[in-house]
């Protein structure tokens, strides 16, 4: 066997390997009925900011909690928690593309990417995101 | 109903069209003209290439038309045209003007057209034998990249977007009440530029990475032009430079666009993954991969195939990624795509097609030819009637497979295999990592598109497999809905690092391996002084940074040797001499871009430590934003920080942010100012933008999260009043002040007060209002009779946040009943802030100028040392 057919299989063993993880690493779109089936894994859920309730956020008591309510595609509405700061302008957002897990009924969020609708021009308005505070993610 | 409009510019538009319509037709001539001149013979190719030039160069006329005509409307402010109205406003900088221009697809589309055509035109003049070949390629881009702006409806396709078009006629704004005035100009200011971009790096990132993009197109026409031609060597050659070019220009973009999002974005780096960002990397690693392989070919005369395929590859990568940014299917993915303007089922037609044409030139035999060309053809009607991804997927696959399959064919050579201590081994091995890496970013970037894809077909195929054998991959497969990874910088680095960590190793030693055999001896005995130059300066840079994660010491030690072993390599070969040094001095940069990211995103440090809030448990486990109160003083790392109040400059609110240093007696010294600012926006959102401040060693990155906007606005937003009877002396005790009753005053000056009349009875109730902070103000609520009627004139004091009434006294008591209230929020001004020291950032940056200095040195030395043969022959 040629070195090059060796070299071949470890670069499709690899790729192999790259898809499965990005699978396996991919997060889901789904509900908040879906994520509170399976509250142990990560979804992203897509919905609407309910404007009527509150948004929740003193920031001389904690600046890195933000709660508010949004209802998903499906209609469910959920009390949302996000361990970071409030997102300029959130009341404006249009539509809400949070990250996290389900714990009880709260869904607790560590992303945050919302739509703003433009006045103007519909479908076109401009994309935001938020994180949340890393868990530890660079720590050496 | 005509309506007669006042004040528009009708002429710009019309001038526009015609423009664009020619730089189309134009580009049309010079591809038929320069596939005539291919196929004729010798006596009319002259002829034929004459007619092709004349094209060419009406086309690229066309295209400077076409942008004349729309700097002029912005320049002028037209916003009659939808272009102009949505892209740009009166109260812009002019200096931002550029960053309008391409701010819109069809903008950054004649960006791309016109570098394409400025290249091609310097192509004409050294082509020579290659010239009609490789303009046709060139040409028939031109024609599609020209359609883009057409904005043409093609039976009931839309062909393009026209960057001339009116706002009353957009399909937008055609119906809304507005534009049926025949004044609707006189007051209309346009939507705005997105403050994002309202930075420097945004006039000179999008050029710089559009150039880097025209710049694949030309070893890819050239490739393509080898396999038409049957030149299947010769093309590398004269491809070189241009690849080398390509290299250096995209990767200086794409770092200019790092550059962009450190300075202007709250990203908190350089590099965040974003899908945009990706997009544009992916090409340039591939068409690295392919220029390395280009210099074995033309050093070892092999691995030919593995050349064309990454030359393809990269320029089909780049239609791709224009593709994912601006077809809106990363929508949801990614903060900075464009949005959709109807055009990807045609951006999706011109990717199919050049990933299918090296296939239809490839085949030799005439009868297989015609057979595949009927084949494609067949597919093609059908794919009109039935539309299927996966068949479509299948076809390309094929097609690839026809392509690379007949080179391989044709290009079977009994070439020994390449020894072990080889360059020409390794080199190959780097450009497979190279090529590996971006397959992963490519695959992970792409989710969105494998859920088209998965949705059209093969989930139920997924759903099945995973009935007989049930995985978390097949489930998620079958479902169609995967979203991006939930941590994508941890997906990408885990991946990255160790190809980051394999590639450094192989441009330390690369240099130092002789092509076809290397001596070992010779090379430990060159090669031990970097080696143990950089084992020392991981070892000391590794403790004095409290590195301690193996994988993260490899990379450090592997680019560090990279950086060494290059520099070793031009001092002591070399001997110092630059024009030979081009490689050698970008593999130094790469390396500097290795450690310089490594250090500054791995040793990042939040010193915006929040000490005070409430922890929300282990998910949450850090907090890296603090708030700052006015005039507090808090420590963050080792400054002194205190929040001096904003003010405001335009649009413009700027936070003044004071960092002291503790002398040793303890007493502070003031060290620099940062004023992160909002852009105040209300077309566009708000947007809070970083300020820097730059030491050698280190960044100071400063970034309000937030600030209470919403609350400045609202001046009455009073707690509820409360009552107090009181006596002379009596205090009152409010959340903030103390309110002393000192005293009756009868003899009011009635004429001082507006609301007063010369008969009322009036008795003011003097207060004193104390702040726990010392400062005290007297205020007078004053109590009226006037006929029968009573009320209170109320007092207040702003800066403690207090509103007294005065609205009854009891004579018999002596009491006097106040009623006070407090201010909502105790008018107490805060922010809040991350504050983020980058360490070592000036090494990236100085490896990206090295990088790009030292890939156009070697384009410079290739050309030059060209034109010298060719005027010794």
């Amino acid at each position: 066997m040629k070195r090059i057919h060796i070299i071949g299989i470890v670069v499709i063993a690899l790729a192999i390997g790259m898809i499965l993880s990005t699978f396996a690493d991919s997060s889901t779109y789904a509900s908040f009925n879906e994520a509170l089936a399976e509250p142990q894994k990560e979804f992203h859920v897509v919905g609407e900011l309910n404007k009527d309730k509150e948004l929740e956020y003193n920031p001389e008591e904690n600046v890195n909690r933000f709660a508010f309510y949004l209802v998903d595609r499906e209609g469910t509405e959920r009390k949302v928690i996000f361990n970071g700061t409030k997102p300029q302008d959130f009341e404006r957002s249009e539509q809400v593309v949070i990250t996290g897990k389900m714990n009880e009924q709260v869904f607790m969020a560590d992303k945050i990417l919302m739509k703003c609708p433009s006045k103007y021009n519909d479908g076109s308005g401009e994309m935001k995101e938020f994180k949340a505070e890393p868990a530890a993610t660079t720590s050496l | 109903m005509e309506v007669d409009y006042i004040g528009e510019h009708l002429f710009w538009g019309q001038a526009g069209h015609f423009f664009t319509a020619l730089s189309f037709a134009a580009a049309f001539l010079a591809v038929i003209a320069y596939i005539q001149a291919h196929y004729a013979g010798l006596a009319e190719k002259n002829q034929w290439l004459k007619l092709g030039r004349l094209g060419f160069r009406l086309h690229t006329l066309a295209i400077f038309g076409i942008i004349a005509v729309l700097f002029y409307i912005l320049f002028n402010h037209y916003f009659e045209y939808q272009y102009v109205w949505q892209h740009s406003n009166t109260e812009m900088p002019m200096e931002y003007i550029l960053s309008c221009f391409w701010e819109g697809q069809e903008g950054s589309f004649l960006l791309w057209t016109f570098w394409n055509a400025i290249l091609a035109n310097i192509l004409i003049r050294t082509a020579a034998s290659w010239e009609a070949s490789v303009m046709a390629i060139v040409s028939m881009v031109q024609v599609f990249l020209a359609s883009m702006l057409l904005g043409i409806y093609f039976g009931g396709y839309k062909i393009g977007s026209d960057p001339f078009i009116l706002l009353r006629e957009h399909p937008d704004f055609m119906n809304l009440p507005f534009v049926k005035s025949a004044t609707y100009l006189s007051n209309l200011d346009g939507r705005g530029l997105n403050p994002l971009l309202q930075n420097y790096w945004m006039t000179i990132h999008p050029p710089t990475l559009f150039l880097g993009f025209s710049a694949t197109l030309f070893p890819f026409a050239y490739a393509l032009a080898g396999v038409w031609t049957g030149k299947l060597r010769e093309w590398i050659q004269p491809a070189l430079s241009w690849t080398f070019f390509g290299i250096s220009i995209l990767g200086t973009g794409i770092l200019m666009g790092g550059a962009w999002a450190y300075e202007a974005l709250s990203f908190g780096g350089f590099w965040a993954w974003d899908p945009v960002e990706n997009a544009s990397l992916v090409p340039w690693l591939t068409m690295v991969a392919g220029g390395h392989v280009m210099l074995i070919n033309r050093n070892k005369g092999d691995s030919l195939v593995t050349a064309f395929f990454l030359i393809f590859i990269t320029f089909i990568l780049i239609l791709y990624s224009t593709f994912l940014t601006r077809s809106g299917v990363l929508g949801e993915t990614s903060v900075h795509a464009f949005t959709d303007l109807g055009m990807s089922g045609q951006l999706l037609l011109y990717l199919l097609l050049f990933i299918w044409l090296p296939s239809a030139f490839a085949i030799r035999s005439e009868t297989k030819k015609k057979i595949w060309l009927i084949v494609s053809a067949l597919f093609t009607i059908i794919s009109f009637f039935y539309f299927s991804k996966l068949l479509i997927a299948a076809f390309l696959l094929v097609s690839i497979i026809i392509a690379l399959g007949s080179l391989n064919k044709q290009l079977k050579s009994e070439t020994e295999e390449e020894h072990a201590t080889s360059r020409e081994f390794w080199m190959f091995v780097a450009a497979l990592v190279l090529l590996v890496s971006a397959f992963q970013i490519t695959f992970s970037t792409s989710t969105p598109v494998i859920n088209k894809m998965l949705s059209g077909g093969l989930s139920n195929f997924f759903a099945w497999l995973n009935g007989i054998w049930s995985t978390e991959v097949f489930a998620k497969m079958a479902e169609a809905k995967l979203a991006a990874p939930s941590d994508p910088i941890e997906h990408y680095n885990s991946w990255q690092l160790p190809f980051a960590i394999i590639t450094a190793f192989l441009i330390a030693v690369g240099q130092f391996l002789s092509y076809k055999k290397t001596d070992i001896p010779r090379f430990f005995k060159r090669i031990w002084l970097s080696l143990f130059l950089s084992a020392l300066f991981t070892v000391i840079i590794g403790v004095f940074m409290n590195i301690a994660q193996p994988l993260y010491l490899l990379l450090l030690f592997a680019s560090l040797w990279a950086v060494f072993a290059n520099a070793d390599y031009f001092i002591r070969v070399l001997k110092g001499k630059i024009p030979k040094a081009g490689s050698s001095i970008s593999h130094i940069g790469f390396g500097l871009i290795l450690v310089g990211s490594l250090i500054s995103a791995g040793k990042k440090e939040f010193i915006s430590k929040n000490n005070t809030a409430v922890n929300l448990g282990e998910d949450f486990p850090r907090e890296e934003n603090v708030l700052l109160a006015l005039n507090d003083t808090v420590a963050m790392g080792e400054y002194m920080v205190a929040y001096r109040g904003d003010s405001a400059k335009g649009i413009h609110i700027y936070y003044n942010i004071d960092y002291y240093s503790k002398n040793s007696d303890g007493s502070l010294e003031k060290q620099f100012r940062l004023s992160p600012f909002i852009q105040m926006n209300p077309r566009m959102g708000n947007v809070a933008e970083p300020a820097t401040k730059h030491f050698l060693g280190r960044d100071i990155f400063t970034h309000v999260t937030y600030a209470p906007l919403e609350k400045k606005k609202t001046k009455n937003g009073w707690k509820e009043a409360k009552d107090f009877e009181l006596q002379i002396g009596d205090t009152i005790f409010t959340s903030n002040s103390l309110i002393i009753l000192e005293g009756i005053k009868k003899d009011l000056d009635k004429k001082a007060y507006a609301q007063l009349n010369e008969d009322d009875i009036a008795v003011g109730a003097v207060l004193r209002v104390m702040s726990i902070d010392g400062n005290s103000r007297e205020i007078i609520p004053i109590y009226v009779i006037r006929n029968s009627s009573i009320f209170s004139i109320d007092a207040s004091d702003e800066k403690n946040g207090v509103q007294a009434g005065f609205f009854k006294i009891d004579p018999d008591k002596e009491t006097f009943s106040l009623r006070i209230r407090e201010k909502e929020d105790p008018n107490k001004e805060f922010i809040i802030l991350k504050a983020i020291v980058f360490p070592g950032i000036n090494i990236l940056w100085t490896g990206s100028i090295l990088m790009a200095i030292g890939t156009l040195l070697a384009v410079w030395v290739r050309i030059r040392r060209k034109s010298k043969t060719s005027h010794a022959a």
